[in-house]
C-alpha cells in the first residue's frame, strides 16, 4: 500500500521548467521592446512595428483633462500630479490641458522616438480668485471690508472664498487691527519709493551702445534681476529674459529643446519643415540626438504681449513660470517657449501694484490690497 | 566524555579535517583556501549589489534591461515555486489524512526503536511539557520510544531541575527516559544545539543502546527542537518511509516544520515569516535533490554513528549533518521528504519590537548556514570519489541558493529603481526610463498571485481558532501576505547579507538560542 499522491515526478518538473523557460525566452524580447517604446499596430492596413515616444505632462489643476490632437487621453499612467502618455507616434502633437473654470493650456510638442517629452501645464482660474487683506478683522477672524469704490471695483471682476464682513461705518473701535495689512502697506510704499529712485537714476545715466551679448554683460545691463534656483530673470530693453545661471550644470529641459519643428529639422540638417512629417529612427541617429539635446540655449525671451513690462518676478514655488505685470494686468507666462509660451491672465487692471512676498502674490488696486490666488480654493 | 573511537567511522569521516568548522582550524595553504571559500559568498553578493548600482550609473540602459529581465525571471520563478508548493500542500494533506498505522501493518517493524533527542537550554518547563505530552499521544508504542531530554550545563540549575521533573512525570511512559546534561566549556566545542545533541547521542549509545543490545541500524534518531509538537502518525509515517526507502541507512527523513503552535498569539509579521519558512520547506519537499536536513528531522543511529554525530564546532548543525553524511558516504546519501508535518513555535516575543529582533537574529543564524557552502566546496575538492557531475550540480545549486537569498529581494524591490535615480539625464528622458517602473511594477503585481496561493494554503494549516481570538483574525491572516516584500528584505536578505559579511571578514558567529515563550 502506498500513498495515492506520489512526489512530484521528475518529468513533470522538467516539463513545467521547460514551459516557463520558453515563456521567459519568448516574452523577454517583447517586454524589452515594449519598454523601449516599440509598438506593433495590429489594426492598421499595413501592420508595422513603430518606435514611439511619450509625453509627460504635469498639471496641478484638479480634475484636469488632457487632450492630444483633440482626443481625450484616457490611458495615461498618473504619477502624483503628472500624466505619462506613451505609445505616441513620433511627430508634433497638439496638447490641451483643461479643467472647468480654468484657462486652457495649449502647446504643440515634438515627440521623438524612444524619448519622453516633458511639459508642465498650468491653468489659472478664469475668474480671478482673491483674498482681501484689509486693515481690520473681526474678533472671530473674519475680514472686515469697508464699502469703498475700490473694493467694489475689485469684486466686480474677482471672487473670494474668504469669510467677509461688509462694514459701512468708519466706527472701527470694535475691530482688530490686521498686522498683515500694516506690513504690506509698508512694503508697497517701499517698493514705490525704490521704483522712483530707479527711474531717476536711469534718467541720469549717460547714453551708450551695447557691445556684447555675453551672459555677464547681459546681467550687468539688467535693471532688476530676480533669481530662483538655476534661473535668473532680467530685463533688457523692453523685454524680460529668463537665463540659466553660468554656474548651473543642469539647465531646465526646455532650455535644451528646439522651440519649433523647423528649428529641430535645421539642427538635423534636414531641409524639410513639414510639421506633420513623421520622424523616423533613421532621421534621428545617435549623434543627431545628442546634438539636439546638447544644444542648450542660455536665455529665453518672455512673451510680453507687446506691452510694457511694469514689473516681473518668478511665480512663488514655481521657477518655470514668470509673473509679468503688464499695462492691462498681471499675467503668468511660462518660460518654456517650445512652439509658444502660454500666457494666462492672473488679474486684470490698469491701476495695479504687484508684490511677491512670503511666497504669495499681493496686488494693490487703488487703495485696496489683496492676495491673488493661483487656483480656485476648495472648501 | 571521551571522544568515540575512530574505527566505527566511515573512511572519509576519519580525516582530521572532516569536521572542520572554520578556516582558523587549518594552517598553511588549506587555511588560505578555506578562508577564500569563506570570503566567496559575501564577495559574490556584495559584488552583485554594488555592480547593479554601478551599472545603473555608468550603463543605465543595460541596468534597465537587466532589471526587466530579472523581474520577469522572478514572476516565472514564483510560478515555478508556487506549483511545487501547491503540489506539496496537496500531498501533505493527503499524508495527514492517511492511516499510517494501517499503512505499516504489512511490515515487520516491531524491532525498530526511536530515539527522540530534545535539546533544550533555558526554555520554560511548560514548552517542554507540551512537547512531551504530544509525544505521549502519538499512535505508536511508547515503549519503543527512547526520550533523551538533553539539557545544557551552562543553563545552571534550570537544566537539572526541569530535566528531573520531566523524567519523574513522563519517565515511566516511555521505553526509556534519559536526562543528559551537556557540560559547559568543553574545549573545541561551540556551545549550541550541535554539541548538546552529539553529547546526548553518545550518552544514549553508551547508556541505553549498548546495554540493551539495541542495534544501531534498527534505531531511528529523531532530533526535535524543544518546541516541536508531533502529529499522531509521525513515527508511523517515518517507519513507512524508512522501510520503503531504497537505502534507508543512507537516508535522512525530513518532515515539514509548520511554525503554528502559537500562531494565534504571534503578531502578523511573525506569522508571515514563520509560514514563509514552512512554505520554503514544502517547496523543497518536491525537489529533494536540493534538500538538506533542516531543524527537526530523523536519521538512523547507524548513519549518525558512522560520521561521529553532529558537529560540535559550528552553528548550522541541522543541515551540516546532512553534508557530513553525503560527503562521508561519497555522495551516496539523500534526504527523503516525509511530507508530514511537525508543529513548532512561530518566533514571537512579548513585544512586537522584541519579536522583530528575535526573528532577525534567528534568520541570521539560519542564513549563517552559508558556512556549509564553504564546507561543501572544500570537501568536494578533497573527496573525488563523489561523481564530478554531482559535485558540480550540488555546488551550483547551493551557491545559487545563498546568493539569490541575499541579492534577489534587494535587487527586485530596492535596486530595481536604481537606473531611474542614478541613470543621469540622457537616460532619464527616454521612454525606457519612464516604462521601467511601470513594467517592473506590473510584473511584480503578476508575481503576487503566488501570495494568493500562500494565503489560501496558510489558512488551511493553522490550528483551530481559540475562543479568545475573533473571526476577524482570519481576514488579517489572509491579507497579511502583502507584507512579504518587506519581510523578504528585512528577515531574509539583510540578515543573510549580515551573516555572509561576518563570515567574509572572519567574524564568526556563535549559536544564538531563540527564546521560546508562550
Amino acid at each position: 500500500m502506498k500513498p495515492v499522491i506520489q512526489p512530484l515526478a521528475k518529468w513533470q518538473r522538467t516539463l513545467i521548467f521547460s514551459v516557463l523557460l520558453l515563456a521567459f525566452l519568448v516574452s523577454l524580447p517583447v517586454f524589452m521592446f515594449y519598454a523601449t517604446g516599440y509598438r506593433y499596430d495590429f489594426f492598421s492596413d499595413k501592420p508595422t512595428i513603430t518606435a514611439t515616444g511619450g509625453l509627460y505632462i504635469s498639471a496641478e489643476a484638479p480634475d484636469s483633462l488632457i487632450y492630444i490632437d483633440e482626443e481625450l487621453v484616457n490611458n495615461a499612467r498618473v504619477f502624483r500630479q503628472a500624466s505619462y502618455i506613451q505609445g505616441l507616434t513620433p511627430t508634433v502633437h497638439r496638447i490641451h490641458v483643461q479643467s472647468v473654470g480654468l484657462h486652457t493650456w495649449v502647446k504643440e510638442l515634438l515627440v521623438l522616438p524612444h524619448i519622453v517629452t516633458e511639459a508642465e501645464a498650468f491653468n489659472l482660474p478664469l475668474r480671478p480668485q482673491i483674498r482681501p487683506v484689509t486693515e481690520f478683522s473681526s474678533v472671530r477672524g473674519d475680514t472686515i471690508i469697508l464699502a469703498t469704490s475700490s473694493a467694489e471695483t475689485v469684486f466686480a471682476k474677482a471672487s473670494s472664498s474668504t469669510p467677509l464682513i461688509m462694514a459701512t461705518t468708519t466706527a472701527t473701535s470694535s475691530f482688530l487691527i490686521n498686522s498683515e495689512f500694516s506690513v504690506l502697506e509698508i512694503l508697497f510704499a517701499e517698493q514705490e519709493q525704490l521704483e522712483r529712485l530707479k527711474a531717476s537714476s536711469q534718467n541720469d545715466k549717460p547714453f551708450s551702445f551695447a557691445t556684447t551679448t555675453a551672459t555677464s554683460s547681459r546681467l550687468e545691463l539688467a535693471t532688476t534681476t530676480k533669481q530662483r534656483g538655476a534661473l535668473t530673470l532680467y530685463q533688457r530693453g523692453d523685454d524680460v529674459f529668463a537665463a540659466v545661471l553660468p554656474s548651473t550644470s543642469k539647465p531646465p529641459h526646455y532650455f535644451c529643446a528646439p522651440s519649433t519643428l523647423p528649428e529641430y529639422l535645421t539642427l538635423l540638417g534636414n531641409a524639410s519643415s513639414e510639421a506633420d512629417n513623421l520622424i523616423t529612427e533613421t532621421d534621428l541617429i545617435e549623434d543627431d540626438r545628442s546634438t539636439v539635446l546638447e544644444t542648450c540655449r542660455l536665455e529665453i525671451r518672455i512673451d510680453r504681449k507687446w506691452q510694457t513690462v511694469i514689473a516681473f518676478d518668478f511665480v512663488p514655488e514655481n521657477p518655470n513660470l514668470v509673473l509679468l505685470h503688464l499695462t492691462d494686468g498681471i499675467y503668468v507666462v511660462e518660460i518654456d517657449d517650445r512652439s509658444w509660451q502660454n500666457v494666462q491672465n492672473l488679474y486684470p487692471g490698469t491701476e495695479l501694484k504687484m508684490l511677491v512676498y512670503g511666497g504669495n502674490i499681493f496686488v494693490k488696486e487703488n487703495d485696496f490690497m489683496f492676495e491673488v490666488l493661483m487656483e480656485i480654493p476648495t472648501e | 566524555m571521551s571522544a568515540p573511537a575512530q574505527n566505527h567511522l566511515l573512511p572519509y569521516a576519519r580525516r582530521d579535517d572532516f569536521h572542520v568548522g572554520r578556516a582558523t582550524e587549518f594552517t598553511g595553504k588549506k587555511r588560505l583556501f578555506y578562508r577564500c571559500l569563506e570570503i566567496l559568498p559575501g564577495l559574490a553578493s556584495w559584488t552583485t549589489l554594488i555592480g547593479v548600482v554601478l551599472l545603473s550609473i555608468y550603463a543605465p540602459f543595460v541596468a534597465a534591461y537587466f532589471v526587466i529581465a530579472f523581474a520577469l525571471f522572478w514572476v516565472l520563478k514564483t510560478a515555478f515555486l508556487s506549483y511545487h508548493l501547491r503540489y506539496n500542500w496537496k500531498r501533505l494533506r493527503h499524508h495527514m489524512s492517511l492511516d499510517w498505522s494501517q499503512m505499516i501493518s504489512r511490515f515487520e517493524y516491531q524491532h525498530l526503536y526511536h530515539v527522540v533527542i530534545l535539546p533544550f537550554y533555558k526554555e520554560p518547563a511548560s514548552v517542554i511539557e507540551h512537547s512531551l505530552e504530544a509525544l505521549l499521544k502519538v499512535n505508536y508504542d511508547p515503549k519503543k520510544i527512547i526520550i533523551v531530554l538533553a539539557g545544557e550545563g551552562r543553563a545552571g540549575s534550570h537544566g537539572v531541575e526541569v530535566g528531573e521533573a520531566m523524567r519523574q512525570r513522563f519517565g515511566s511512559h516511555f521505553g526509556f527516559f534519559l536526562h543528559t546534561l551537556h557540560p559547559s566549556d568543553t574545549p573545541g566545542e561551540m556551545p549550541g544545539k550541535g554539541s548538546n545533541a552529539a553529547y546526548a547521542a553518545e550518552k544514549v549509545r553508551t547508556e541505553v543502546l549498548d546495554p540493551k543490545g539495541l542495534s544501531y541500524d534498527k534505531t531511528l534518531v529523531s532530533i526535535f527542537d524543544i518546541d516541536t509538537v508531533l502529529y499522531p502518525d509521525y513515527f508511523n509515517c517515518l517507519v513507512w518511509h524508512f522501510l520503503t526507502a531504497e537505502n534507508p541507512l543512507k537516508s535522512s527523513f525530513q518532515p515539514v516544520p509548520i511554525f503554528n503552535n502559537n500562531i494565534w498569539e504571534a503578531p502578523a509579521v511573525a506569522r508571515v515569516v514563520a509560514m514563509s519558512s514552512t512554505f520554503w520547506e514544502m517547496v523543497q519537499q518536491e525537489r529533494p535533490e536540493r534538500m538538506a536536513t533542516f531543524s527537526s528531522h530523523s536519521v538512523s543511529f547507524q548513519a549518525l554513528y558512522e560520521v561521529g554525530y553532529w558537529q560540535t564546532n559550528m552553528v548550522s548543525e541541522d543541515s551540516r549533518i546532512f553534508w557530513n553524511l553525503l560527503i562521508a558516504n561519497n555522495g551516496q546519501y539523500n534526504v527523503i521528504p516525509l511530507s508530514y508535518p511537525v508543529s513548532m513555535d512561530a518566533n514571537a516575543a512579548p513585544t512586537l519590537w522584541k519579536t522583530i529582533g528575535q526573528i532577525y537574529k534567528q534568520h541570521r543564524r539560519w542564513t549563517y548556514g552559508v558556512e556549509n557552502l564553504c564546507y561543501i566546496l572544500y570537501h568536494f575538492t578533497q573527496n573525488t570519489t563523489i561523481p564530478l557531475k554531482k559535485r558540480i550540480i550540488v555546488s551550483l545549486q547551493q551557491a545559487e541558493g545563498y546568493w539569490s537569498l541575499v541579492t534577489n529581494p534587494i535587487m527586485l524591490f530596492i535596486l530595481g529603481w536604481a537606473p531611474i535615480f542614478l541613470g543621469g539625464q540622457e537616460f532619464h528622458q527616454t521612454v525606457l526610463s519612464y516604462n521601467l517602473p511601470i513594467v517592473v511594477r506590473d510584473l511584480l503585481i503578476l508575481a503576487m498571485f503566488g501570495l494568493v496561493i500562500s494565503s489560501v494554503i496558510s489558512l488551511s494549516l493553522i490550528p483551530p481558532r481559540p475562543q479568545t481570538a475573533s473571526r476577524f483574525r482570519y481576514l488579517v491572516m489572509a491579507v497579511q501576505w502583502i507584507m512579504v516584500p518587506a519581510t523578504m528584505i528585512i528577515f531574509s536578505a539583510i540578515p543573510g547579507l549580515d551573516a555572509q559579511t561576518r563570515l567574509m571578514f572572519g567574524r564568526y558567529m556563535g549559536f544564538w538560542v531563540t527564546p521560546k515563550s508562550r
